[in-house]
């Protein structure tokens, strides 16, 4: 059984049906896993699978999550609890009776026993065998699964250590398929090579190998085993040159990549350093998260040696110590123990990294270098001998942090404040680290400890603590019980203004600000001071902050301020949640008037009056412009406050254009009762007359924009003002829109005629 | 070798770039080898009437030696051997396959030449398929080298002066030293990454536009900015990127990159160069450390290409993220265009996720949104579906004016997921499992409700839960335990009838750590009136509310698991007939 040739007419039936996407996803997906592009994968699944049910089309719901599982164990290695249950659901599924002759539900069994040996390969070692052998028997070596079946059974015997069986293995598959394409099995047959001892038939088998079908992450492992076989044979900077980057590969080349990373230790060489046990901790966690027991051990011994190879003799019996304490979890740990401790015994013989420490600890920071790895080490050492001061044990969580090690961070914070219970800095920085991993209660737990002697740093971690879980009411509290009088407690009051700010108590806010500006010199409290000032329309106060601010505002006027400040761009939300920028008129310091007409199927914000951040956005386009000696763009404002909505709505106008000077007139009258008009067509370039019969001579500049009209003037007004306005102008312009929603059919039929004569393309 | 040369190349159209590729590597050669710097001319003249194409160059030149040398052998150039010299940095040629593209387009070539090292003589090659040549002595000229194609018949178009125009350009449109075609230089025209002289930003961006809508094919670029690698970079990469002014669908794949190695063209169509989630980017990118295949057509896939790509990457995401800043009119034009694209693309990159998670949509029923939108209409939840039609929740839901995420569309259902984790709000995927309890909080223990509540619909494969939720108005929610449902359809016998015994086996390893348990959870809502009114009502009144509210308990399961409507229905019509009865 094919399957591409069924993926091929199921996606051609798909598309005859209307399916497009459906059918698109079905061609991506394999394709998209391939590549390694997984997000993709996951995307397309899920819609894919929406679609598929709501077909009702079985087959390809085992299509769809079986690839999805591919991706997911196969090349990610991730058998956590909820992929284990996809795969045996799936086997349920694909086993049952509307399933059962998909020509993917051989695949299924595949997926199952992958988990296991991602979990415990050589645990489960048995199990697979036998459940890829019982797969194989279903099928004959034309199916594509024949390949996969194949090349996990072959896994299996590696993990099983069975290197010969398995060459016999694959020998035995090869000629079934005489000669055709094998390339997952080739690859294993290359690696059992190389655990034979057999470097040069190893890259023989390698070079011979064509990812070309196997997509980007097929050529990844073929290159990570290329550069393994280099490596082995000696060649070490071709190994290097061929080997690809960590950051590039992904879980399923990792194995391959430590296994030459060893091969390739040595630190002259420029691949071994301490900056390795970052990406060591990082995959230590994905493999943590993914349920990979055994090879979560492995890697402990891996970067043991890795951690030898480069004398860091204290990560080295640090990983092992891990290892060992993995060793539990695994079914068939025998072997690698054996490994870890004939690894330990090595590392007792090398001794423990040598530190010299100064005579005192006052100079072990200059003792400090810029490698973690050692750092840590001589703190390690320094700490054995004295209590070490606050920025030696900032040193500490600096080299865990560069070293991947966060999760170590807090418990060596929390140690160092138990001891030195008066260190603000040591309380904050636990505190923030805590909160940063939003560990809420060990940072409420912390609070509570730190209470007697630092209470305002306590408070200080709880404020920060309940924003950080929306809880304005309660940080309030907290700061105003903290608040000193003005010129004090800077932080703290500025804290609060925002809070009162973002719970909408301007008064408050207002408050504070004027508490602030009243010892500080002119500057951005008195600009937040206007914005407050103008949103509770304390216009006394805007003016006064503008003139503490210098600005041209009249200090002397009253009431609220209307000026012409010239033009701007706000940029303010519509009810979607999008970001839209329009023109509007700067009426003071930080309020503007929109004065630009949206199209009629755009959010309308005309007239509006808002407040806005009187931080520019536009600043560096504006020092683009003036230091190419263009002209400035306009000043651009985000809104922060809709003080008055316009409540205009748009409709568009299209006709003949009348001329500049009749134009201006026309528009000018409808102003005169509360419409306006915007032209957002180019006479030059818009032009009519194109209907048939005319000559193109003959073509006229167009007209197109939108009136907008208030809330007060009915639809069936506007029309009448429109027509009105209009016919004593004598212009030619029509509004179908408008005439459409008062249903004005009479009135519509004539604007149409017109439309027809004119060639206007509604 | 005129099959061979057939062979190497997908179109015979890449004769030029060779010849000129040559051309040039030729006074590359002479300025390595005699520290001397004539004015570089490269000059390509055409004669379409006679089908003649002829490449002339000022360089090194050939002895008769070096002719039969290198043109008569195949994979010999010179270019080569300089290389391994130690020099050639700037010369262009690798294989010494280029000339083979000669006989793939030329009934007859000829090829003259005079050598620096033999000025005062020259000489002349003629082949017709390159496996016969003859060589003679020819009349010196300057320095330098002109090779004659006598086009075949079907080729013809090649010495078109339009279609060559377009070609060099295509080809060679970067390329350092000038190409003339018939006295008109193609390749004057200035590339903004190339900083020979500081221009000011505005202009950079325009020029940046025009030279994108040179190379971007099918699209408008939205705005394009150019990219430099620094010293500390591990590889010298420069050029241009740009955005596509198209709208694109979820994982369309536009990406367009075209490559320059030494400033000449080596593939338009590198997209791995850039990640795979930037279908709506288009690049022109310059790097002399990436190796072209022997074809010259594509690029080998070594550390050089991962190191290229790399940069290109993270280039990109920088150059995105300052983009906002920018320009952020045609940032918010791209995001609209590139909404669903750039919404798979934060995924792939948590850097690119902070930038764009406030500011892209989600489809829900009432429209698309922004998910701070949303979250402000849904205090604080995000409900999200996750089937085409969603089920009975989401009428509710919608009854009730909260926006419900459509999350089987593409990209949604992560997007979301990664917002709630990393942002705010909580992810409420209805109809499954886990977010159950964000909708249903469980109510104080009352035993004697609860017992009640058992009497009345209790099951023998069914928990009764009483619970809080909302709206009010709805009295129950059904769950059903997928995990118990799986552990039973597996541990059946009938599963051994359907399923191999070892990788059954395997399952039922993973089943037997499931407890077992009922099948589904009754949640009862103790804030519902309907349900408060049964709890306190008694005899005969109970039963018929019971009666009545029984079978809804089916119509609210949730859909696809087996809801039994018709008998539902029944149960309800003949409730209904008792209360209709006891009224009359």
């Amino acid at each position: 059984m094919d399957i591409w040739e069924w993926v091929e007419d199921t996606t051609e039936q798909l598309r005859e049906a209307g399916h497009e996407r459906l059918a698109f996803a079905v061609e991506q997906i394999p394709q998209a896993t391939c590549n390694g592009d997984h997000e993709e994968t996951e995307q397309l699944c899920t819609e894919a699978l929406a679609l598929a049910r709501q077909l009702g089309h079985v087959w390809l719901e085992v299509f769809i999550r079986h690839w999805r599982l591919q991706s997911r164990v196969l090349w990610r290695r991730d058998a956590s609890r909820g992929n284990l249950e996809e795969a045996v659901s799936l086997l349920d599924f694909a086993s049952q009776e509307t399933a059962r002759g998909c020509p993917q539900s051989v695949c299924v069994t595949q997926d199952l026993v992958s988990c296991y040996g991602v979990i415990d390969g050589p645990g489960y070692a048995d199990e697979r065998l036998r459940a890829s052998q019982e797969g194989l028997e279903r099928i004959d070596s034309n199916w594509p699964c024949f390949d996969c079946l194949s090349g996990e059974y072959a896994e299996a015997l590696l993990d099983d250590r069975k290197y010969t069986e398995m060459e016999e293995f694959g020998v035995r598959q090869a000629s079934q398929k005489k000669g055709a394409h094998l390339f997952d099995l080739s690859l294993n047959r290359a690696f059992a090579e190389l655990a034979l001892g057999r470097p040069a038939q190893a890259m023989k088998m390698a070079e011979g190998l064509d990812s070309a079908t196997s997509g980007d992450a097929g050529d990844k492992s073929l290159r990570v085993l290329r550069a393994l076989c280099l490596a082995r044979l000696g060649k070490t900077q071709k190994a290097i040159k061929t080997l690809p980057k960590l950051e590039d590969l992904q879980a399923v080349h990792w194995d391959n990549w430590f296994r030459c990373l060893r091969e390739l230790a040595e630190p002259s060489l420029g691949l071994n350093s301490w900056r390795i046990e970052a990406s060591v901790h990082e995959i230590l966690g994905a493999l943590r998260a993914r349920k990979n027991l055994y090879r979560t051990v492995q890697v402990r011994r891996w970067a043991a040696q890795l951690a030898v190879a480069r004398g860091a003799h204290r990560t080295a019996a640090y990983h092992l110590r891990c290892g060992r304490d993995a060793l539990g979890a695994l079914r068939r740990p025998e072997h690698l123990k054996a490994q870890l401790d004939s690894l330990s015994e090595s590392l007792a013989k090398l001794g423990d990294d040598e530190v010299l420490l100064p005579s005192s600890v006052d100079e072990v920071e200059g003792e400090l270098g810029e490698n973690p790895e050692v750092n840590l080490v001589t703190l390690a050492a320094a700490s054995r001998r004295w209590r070490l001061p606050t920025a030696l044990v900032h040193g500490q969580a600096a080299a865990l942090r560069a070293l991947g090690r966060g999760e170590e961070i807090p418990p060596l914070l929390r140690t160092a404040w138990s001891e030195n219970r008066g260190d603000p800095e040591l309380l904050l920085e636990l505190g923030f680290e805590l909160l940063n991993q939003s560990r809420f209660d060990e940072l409420g737990a912390l609070a509570s400890d730190a209470e007697e002697v630092l209470p305002l740093e306590a408070d200080w971690l709880r404020a920060h603590g309940l924003l950080r879980r929306d809880d304005l009411v309660g940080a309030r509290g907290l700061l105003e019980k903290n608040l000193g009088p003005p010129g004090e407690t800077r932080g703290v009051r500025s804290l609060l203004i925002h809070v009162l700010r973002r719970a909408g108590d301007l008064e408050a806010a207002l408050e504070h600000l004027n508490a602030v500006t009243e010892y500080e010199d002119p500057g951005d409290a008195d600009w937040d001071r206007m914005v407050v000032a103008t949103q509770l329309e304390r216009w006394e106060v805007v003016r006064a902050a503008a003139a503490r601010l210098e600005l041209p505002v009249d200090a002397k006027g009253e009431g609220p301020i209307d000026e012409r400040w010239g033009y701007c761009r706000v940029r303010r939300r519509a009810e979607n949640g999008l970001l839209h920028t329009v023109t509007a008129e700067r009426t003071g310091p930080v309020t503007a008037k929109v004065c630009e007409i949206a199209p009629s199927n755009e959010p309308q914000f005309f007239a509006d009056e808002v407040v806005f951040e009187p931080t520019p956005l536009s600043a560096r386009a504006v020092e683009d412009a003036r230091e190419a000696g263009e002209e400035l763009p306009l000043q651009e404002f985000d809104v922060i406050t809709l003080v008055a909505p316009g409540h205009y709505r748009s409709f568009a106008i299209d006709g003949v254009h009348p001329g500049d000077k009749t134009m201006q007139l026309w528009r000018s009258d409808l102003a005169d009762e509360g419409v306006f008009f915007e032209l957002f067509s180019d006479p030059d370039t818009y032009r009519l007359g194109g209907a048939e019969g005319h000559d193109k001579a003959d073509l006229l500049p167009g007209l197109y924009g939108f009136v907008a009209s208030p809330a007060d003037v009915t639809d069936e007004q506007l029309a009448e003002i429109l027509a009105r306005v209009s016919e004593a102008h004598g212009m030619t312009c029509i509004w179908p829109a408008l005439l459409r929603e008062i249903g004005a059919e009479s009135a519509l039929a004539q604007q149409m005629e017109i439309c027809e004569r004119y060639g206007i393309e509604l | 070798m005129r099959v061979l040369g057939e062979a190497l190349y997908s179109t015979p159209h890449v004769v030029v770039r060779e010849l000129v590729q040559n051309a040039h590597d030729s006074i590359e050669r002479r300025r390595y080898e005699t520290r001397e710097a004539p004015v570089p001319e490269i000059s390509v003249r055409c004669d379409s009437a006679n089908g003649l194409l002829a490449i002339e160059d000022n360089g090194a030149g050939l002895t008769a030696e070096e002719v039969k040398g290198f043109l008569a052998t195949v994979g010999t150039g010179h270019t080569r051997a300089i290389r391994d010299d130690g020099g050639g940095s700037s010369m262009i040629g690798y294989f010494g396959l280029g000339f083979l593209s000669a006989f793939a387009v030329a009934k007859r070539t000829e090829v003259w030449s005079c050598s620096y090292q033999t000025p005062d003589r020259a000489c002349r090659f003629i082949s017709r398929t390159g496996e016969t040549y003859t060589l003679e002595e020819a009349e010196p000229r300057e320095i330098g080298t002109t090779v004659t194609l006598h086009l075949k018949e079907d080729l013809l178009e090649i010495a078109k002066v339009e279609f060559l125009r377009d070609l060099l350009r295509h080809y060679c449109g970067l390329l350092r030293h000038p190409v003339a075609l018939d006295g008109e230089v193609i390749n004057d025209q200035p590339v903004p990454w190339r900083r020979d002289e500081a221009i000011s930003p505005l202009r950079a961006r325009k020029l940046s536009l025009e030279v994108a809508g040179r190379f971007e094919r099918n699209f408008e670029p939205i705005t394009a900015w150019t990219f430099a690698s620094a010293p500390e970079h591990e590889i010298d990469v420069c050029g241009l990127f740009w955005i596509q002014d198209a709208t694109t669908y979820a994982s369309s794949d536009n990406r367009n990159v075209s490559v320059f190695v030494r400033g000449m063209l080596i593939n338009d169509d590198e997209r791995d160069l850039i990640p795979r989630w930037a279908g709506f980017i288009g690049a022109v990118v310059e790097c002399d450390s990436l190796h072209p295949t022997a074809s010259r057509e594509a690029l080998q896939r070594d550390s050089n290409f991962d190191q290229a790509a790399a940069f290109l990457r993270e280039e990109l995401i920088r150059s995105l993220a300052t983009l906002a800043g920018r320009e952020p009119e045609s940032w918010r034009r791209a995001m609209r265009r590139h909404n669903e694209g750039l919404r798979g693309a934060s995924l792939a990159d948590p850097r690119l996720f902070d930038l764009l998670a406030d500011e892209l949509t989600v489809p829900t029923d009432a429209g698309e949104m922004t998910l701070p939108a949303v979250l402000s209409r849904t205090a604080g939840k995000i409900y999200l579906s996750q089937a085409e039609r969603g089920g009975f929740e989401e009428l509710l839901f919608r009854a009730l004016k909260v926006p419900v995420v459509k999350g089987h569309l593409f990209a949604v259902l992560p997007f979301c997921q990664r917002y709630a984790e990393s942002k705010r709000g909580a992810l409420v995927a209805l109809g499954d499992q886990g977010s159950d309890a964000l909708l249903l909080r469980p109510a104080a223990e009352q035993p004697a409700a609860r017992a009640r509540l058992e009497a009345l619909f209790g099951h023998e494969d069914r928990t009764i839960v009483p619970s809080h939720f909302e709206p009010s108005f709805l009295p129950f929610v059904l769950v059903r335990d997928r995990a118990i449902a799986l552990k039973r359809s597996i541990e059946d016998d009938e599963a051994d009838r359907r399923i191999g015994g070892a990788v059954l086996s395997l399952a039922r390893r993973f089943t037997k750590g499931i407890d077992a348990g009922p099948a589904s959870r009754l949640h009862v809502n103790m804030s519902c009136p309907a349900v408060q009114g049964l709890l306190a009502a008694d005899g005969p009144r109970a039963g018929v509310g019971v009666k009545l509210m029984r079978p809804l308990i089916e119509l609210l399961a949730d859909p696809g698991a087996g809801s039994d409507i018709q008998d539902a229905l029944e149960d309800f019509s003949a409730a209904l007939q008792i209360v209709l009865a006891e009224d009359t």
